[in-house]
């Protein structure tokens, strides 16, 4: 029984921090190569990797989807691809609807290995190549430099309001459960 | 509509932890109150209910109780500054 409830603990605890490594922004310094558009297959088995149906999306009658992409480069000559979609009012929480905008800052900051700009690009969620799934790029801001490093201030703030709101539920529950306990010693003895 | 969906789904959230946050507020005002009276008067001393029904009394208008309604405000202002950052920023 221990150890059921080691393994049990360990595998929530990996869930829950590959859930909010999926979820929370994360910031990487990239050059955009290219910008487009790709009618894109999304099997039902990765649909939970893109956009939700309820945001505007547009699907043909063979469930595929016109979805806008950026072809970055890193500063170590790695590729990288974002995809660029609306989360819209669904999950995850980002709000997001200016996709198209974004699309055209990309393009207008779209350089040569030559002349490069860099670029830092916040994103959530995770480059599987074998699933075909890309991280949603949330917002696109000119950097100094490919060495610069910028702070990811929104995954701070997300990740110390849940730690309060944690430390807060774990009080309210020792206090329902010591009054809870005195209400019963009450009631037996 | 998913904006209403999604004001609905904050709304029902924000319900549960106020009812959890307001009955943690009082039980932990309560206790606070049977252990004072305790202290001066020693367990079982009569008048301790009494005591802490007084106490009790003002919960409402003390200011935990005012603030415990940011629990309805603070997420959708979340929401608001997220939809501000993220598209108009």
């Amino acid at each position: 029984m221990y150890y059921a409830r080691v393994v049990i603990g360990v595998l929530f605890g990996v869930l829950v921090f590959a859930f909010l490594d999926y979820a929370l922004p994360s910031q990487n310094v990239v050059r955009i190569s290219n910008t487009y558009n790709r009618l894109t297959n999304i099997p039902a088995s990765s649909s939970l990797f893109w956009a939700a149906d309820s945001t505007g999306t547009v699907e043909n009658a063979r469930g595929q989807r016109d979805v806008r992409f950026m072809d970055t480069v890193r500063p170590n000559g790695k590729v990288f691809v974002y995809r660029n979609e609306d989360t819209g009012w669904v999950w995850p929480p980002y709000f997001k609807y200016d996709s198209a905008n974004l699309q055209a800052e990309a393009t207008n900051l779209q350089s040569t290995g030559a002349d490069p700009i860099w670029v830092n690009v916040t994103a959530y969620g995770w480059r599987v190549a074998p699933m075909s799934i890309y991280p949603n790029a949330i917002s696109i801001n000119s950097v100094a430099g490919p060495d610069a490093r910028p702070t990811n201030w929104p995954a701070m703030i997300v990740c110390a309001v849940l730690l309060a709101l944690l430390a807060l539920v774990w009080r309210m529950w020792g206090q329902f459960r010591e009054t809870g306990l005195q209400r019963f010693r009450r009631k037996s003895t | 509509m998913a904006v209403i969906r999604l004001w609905l789904v904050l709304l029902a959230l924000e319900a549960v932890f106020f009812v959890a946050l307001r009955l943690y507020l009082r039980l932990r005002r309560a206790e606070r109150l049977r252990d004072r009276w305790r202290e001066r008067h020693g367990r079982g001393a009569a008048g301790e209910d009494a005591f802490v029904a007084r106490g009790m009394a003002g919960f409402e208008k003390g200011l935990r109780a005012r603030l415990s309604f940011l629990v309805f405000v603070l997420p959708n202002l979340a929401v608001l500054v997220i939809v501000y950052l993220v598209n108009w920023h």
